[in-house]
């Protein structure tokens, strides 16, 4: 037998290649001579939750840097990073921005965060959405443009808009944008929902803990939303193995091996009794909404806008008035005189353009608002319990969120935690696998263990983590099973048959 | 929340794409059962007025009746049912007045008469209009005289309807081969739940105003009489009134009578032993034609005993009037949709077309009784002739809600409170009011308008802690122009 040619032994130690892209306002500028190795952790959810409903988790990267990278302006720059191998095309890892440098003396590195930065830096105030799922499914043809007469978007879809953000599934018609989200929709709508001003990543994150849900920034550098019943409702079609194979046997059957594994199964998470509060929310006739009596004065031929924020949200703006006078003349100023004109309204701010027309300076006094508020009224909590088969039971008490408003909502979302959260869900790291561009963040992969009595049993990768060799990667999963998952349940706007059976959902 | 609509949930549409949701799907049903439940309330009969201009001492114009209503959405014009003898027509002449701008005159004709005038522009929703019901004698004619009989019987605003519009019910089938759950059906049945509730979500009770009188003091005559009128509407038959006589003097033997339509429809034989005793009538009404107005007369007539003008005299009070309906076939609802359970196609689908049936059962229900879901009674102040007797009885005579319904009390008025629970009486002889009642205060009483001027409040329900759903309550005060409940405090 012939010694092995170095073709050979290299053929199953391929080593991938990285491109590192700096945006630098202008274009997409190619540094990946001044690159010396990437660490990327990428992951839908942390802290021993491997469900993730609205946990706040955002990819990160660590980029070692050479000298030569020090001009480089970094501060806040987009930064995306591509993989391939030999002379394939790459293959998008990551899309984020610069947030951090530090150097040494000929060496350096980059930290570099996912979108979350940006979205939660952004300050959003929203309409008031009646009735409206937090997140309506993104297609080629929606209509997430809040400025469009037909917009249907939910709360989250006007949270990423506003944040700069456009729908993967139009990327051609929005070639510029800051960046892609794509949601599936929500199952549950809040009767009424609202964002004014508050961490608007955080905003998005209760609006999950609220629906179930989970988001996260996938390896495309898209800010994904999955709804609960789609996060195992697919089948493998690759498998981690702890069998022998060789380079022709894992591309035949689409199998990639792992080093080590280790199973990571807190109890902390798992529930037995979930306790859900609840506020009810309820519209009150047309009063006074706002009330300023700061002095202002206002020159002829003037117009200031100003932002009349209210402690409440409201659902219909009545009438805006106003007391202002002449100071020269002490006489009252008219509304023909200052007039008043609303630019927009939101759930919790009124824009006004307070216009002098006249000739001679307007002092004004006092500027009010009425309209109808949407008061917080019954508060109360709801139980789901039911047997889990341990020992002792465990009780969770979900937080207090302003979008669970009745009583139905609550009882839902009990049922929807306890569905997913009843039993513990390991997390099942696996170390030392290939590096795999092809795996991406929630896909559902089979994975064989013989000590475990795995075959192909079922999980969903919740976690990516590139090592600096560019090798390899560890990977987290999450087993599926007894998870609820949509191909089981009547979906509206999908035809059954005559003999069809499916479930009905929360 | 304690209205009996607290229990409505908002029925959603489902959005597109996802799982069908069992919860909402049984809010749909648990909201029909709701709306099944308040279209099958009667209503309160509309407390009009008798009267003869001499009772006024003469005096031209006065005031036969006053009261008001609160402006919701689609009213267009006011009606009154009436009934005059002895009237010398065109002179003699009705005139409306609505707040205190005289809105229409007309000529009083003899017999019944039906009026329906259109309401002025500008009116906005939720606004109290006063009404006021003069009659007037124009020209130079001698005084009214005693042969002079006018009786209102039934005064309301008209056409009561939500502004949403009426979508149909959606057709749900089971096709032999597919069967589409269509987002669209479910929305179109969530928007025919939310219209029902909508249009009786308007329905408005006024606050019935007590009635007290002295009975006597001639023997042969009813010197208390209460004038009103309902409409049998469909699937109301029952006609109930109660009240309540104090007997102080036990030679007297007395009757408390009701009449329909003329004629004598029930007797209560007052008991003469002293103290306290309750009248109430229970009539079946299902014999009377459908839509056709009742006029109702509810007398004390002093049969014999007592002498003539001597004391001491029983008293009389009538609390309520009202139509209930028990005759509705019960209907029947699908099981509630377990979450999780599995259900072949042809069930869910029935679940759904059953919702659906219901859905137009109870449209059909409410359109059939125009005068219950699409008439506003109008409030009717204090029984007194003028603004002394007013200030006079408002110790005694209150405007009272025999169990809380809705979600919000509109009133206009001022220094009025609102009061539930116990009544403690002040049982001091010495500091009995001026016209010989006790004072009297409840357990719960709250300001609801500050005395300095007329001005319209509205007052939600939830908010007056301990006021739950069926709790009786009443306002008070000498300057209240109306007082009603309205089911729902918002469009939905």
């Amino acid at each position: 037998m012939a010694p092995p040619t170095r073709a050979e032994i290299e053929a199953d130690v391929a080593l991938p290649f990285s491109r590192v892209e700096i945006h630098d306002g202008a274009a997409w500028v190619n540094v990946s001579a001044d690159i010396v190795s990437i660490e990327d952790v990428i992951e839908a959810t942390q802290g021993g939750d491997a469900v993730g409903f609205g946990v706040g988790i955002q990819p990160s990267l660590s980029i070692a840097i050479d000298q030569a990278a020090f001009d480089i302006a970094w501060e806040y720059r987009p930064v995306r990073i591509s993989h391939g191998f030999g002379a394939s095309s790459d293959i998008r890892r990551f899309i984020g921005l610069l947030t951090r440098r530090g150097r040494g003396y000929t060496s350096g590195v980059w930290q570099a965060e996912g979108w979350n930065v940006l979205i939660s830096k952004t300050e959003i105030r929203s309409p008031l959405f009646r009735n409206r799922p937090v997140a309506v499914e993104t297609t080629a043809s929606s209509i997430d443009d809040p400025a469009s007469v037909f917009y249907t978007g939910g709360l989250i879809n006007y949270i990423f808009w506003q944040a700069g953000g456009r729908p993967y599934e139009q990327e051609a018609t929005y070639p510029e944008a800051v960046f892609y989200y794509s949601l599936q929709p929500a199952l549950m709508s809040p009767p009424f929902s609202w964002t004014h001003g508050e961490n608007a990543m955080e905003a998005i994150y209760r609006c999950c803990r609220a629906t179930g849900g989970v988001v996260y920034q996938d390896t495309q550098g898209v800010m994904r939303y999955i709804e609960p019943f789609s996060l195992a409702d697919a089948d493998p079609t690759f498998i981690y193995t702890d069998n022998k194979t060789n380079l022709g046997e894992r591309v035949a059957l689409n199998v990639g091996n792992y080093a080590d594994i280790s199973e990571d199964a807190d109890i902390g998470p798992a529930v037995d009794t979930v306790i859900c509060p609840f506020v009810i929310r309820q519209v009150q006739g047309v009063q006074e909404i706002y009330a300023d009596k700061t002095p202002r004065l206002i020159e002829a031929g003037e117009t200031i806008t100003l932002d009349l924020d209210t402690s409440l949200p409201f659902v219909s703006l009545g009438t805006v008035t106003h007391v202002a006078a002449f100071p020269n003349n002490a006489r009252t100023a008219t509304t023909a005189q200052l007039t008043i004109t609303v630019v927009s309204v939101l759930a919790q701010r009124i824009t006004v353009l307070l216009a002098n027309v006249t000739g001679s300076l307007i002092e004004l006094f006092e500027l009010k608002a009425t309209g109808q508020p949407l008061m917080a009224a019954e508060q109360s909590t709801v139980t789901y319990t039911a047997a889990s088969g341990r020992p002792y039971a465990r009780d969770k008490t979900l937080e207090d969120m302003p979008l669970v408003q009745s009583r139905a909502y609550a009882l839902r979302l009990c049922r929807l935690y306890w569905d997913f959260y009843s039993q513990p869900r390991p997390v099942v790291t696996l170390t030392d696998c290939g590096f795999d561009p092809d795996r991406t963040i929630g896909e559902i992969v089979g994975l064989d263990c013989a000590p475990w009595g795995y075959v192909a049993v079922p999980h969903r990768i919740i976690a990516l983590r590139g090592k600096a060799t560019g090798a390899l990667m560890d990977v987290d999963l999450s087993p599926i099973t007894g998870l609820p998952r949509r191909r089981d349940y009547y979906i509206v706007d999908q035809a059954y048959g005559p003999a069809d059976v499916r479930k009905v959902a929360y | 929340m304690g209205g009996l609509f607290a229990a409505y949930e908002d029925s959603q549409g489902l959005p597109r794409n996802v799982a069908v949701s069992a919860t909402l799907i049984n809010v749909y049903r648990s909201n029909l059962q709701l709306i099944d439940r308040i279209s099958r309330l009667g209503r309160h009969a509309f407390q009009g007025g008798w009267g003869n201009p001499q009772e006024r001492g003469g005096v031209n114009p006065y005031r036969e009746w006053w009261g008001a209503f609160r402006v919701v959405p689609g009213i267009t014009g006011i009606t009154f049912v009436m009934r005059a003898t002895g009237f010398i027509s065109p002179n003699d002449r009705l005139q409306l007045y609505l707040d205190g701008v005289l809105h229409h005159s007309f000529a009083i004709a003899a017999g019944t008469q039906t009026y329906s005038i259109g309401l002025p522009g500008g009116l906005s929703v939720n606004q109290v209009v006063d009404v006021q019901l003069n009659i007037a004698r124009l020209g130079d004619l001698p005084e009214i005289t005693w042969d002079a009989i006018f009786e209102l019987r039934d005064g309301y605003v008209a056409p009561v309807q939500t502004s949403a519009s009426w979508p149909g019910v959606p057709s749900f089938t089971v096709d032999p081969f597919s069967t589409v759950i269509s987002g669209d059906k479910f929305d179109q049945l969530a928007d025919a739940i939310d219209y029902l509730a909508r249009q009786i979500g308007l329905r408005t009770e006024p606050l019935y105003q007590s009635l007290i009188r002295q009975t006597g003091p001639f023997e042969g005559q009813d010197t208390v009489r209460w004038d009103g009128g309902t409409v049998r509407s469909a699937n109301v038959d029952r006609l109930k009134a109660f009240g309540l006589v104090i007997v102080f003097n036990s030679a007297q033997v007395e009757q408390v009578r009701i009449f329909i339509n003329g004629g004598l429809a029930d007797t209560y034989a007052v008991p003469t032993t002293i103290g306290e005793h309750s009248w109430a009538f229970d009539l079946d009404v299902s014999g009377y034609a459908l839509d056709s107005q009742l006029d109702i007369v509810i007398d004390h007539v002093r049969l014999a005993g007592g002498g003539n003008d001597e004391g001491p005299l029983n008293r009389f009070t009538l609390y309520r009037v009202f139509t209930e309906q028990t005759s509705i076939g019960a209907i029947g609802y699908p099981l509630p949709l377990e979450i999780n359970a599995a259900y072949g196609i042809v069930y869910f689908i029935s679940v759904l077309a059953a919702l659906s049936a219901i859905a137009d059962v109870l449209k059909a229900r409410i359109d059939a009784s125009p005068d219950l879901w699409q008439r506003q009674r109008l409030f009717r102040r204090r029984y007194a002739y003028d603004d002394k007797q007013n200030e006079w009885y408002e110790p005694g005579m209150l405007a009272s809600r025999f169990g809380r319904e809705g979600e919000v009390l509109f009133v206009k008025g001022k220094g009025l409170t609102l009061g539930y629970g116990s009544i403690a009486w002040e049982e001091d002889a010495t500091k009995l009011n001026e016209v010989g009642l006790y004072n009297f205060t409840a357990l719960r009483q709250e300001s609801i308008a500050d005395g300095d001027a007329i001005s319209t409040r509205i007052v939600y329900l939830d908010n007056v802690e301990g006021l739950f759903g069926g709790v009786p309550y009443h306002v008070r005060g000498v300057d209240l122009n109306y007082a009603a409940e309205t089911m729902i405090a918002d469009v939905r």
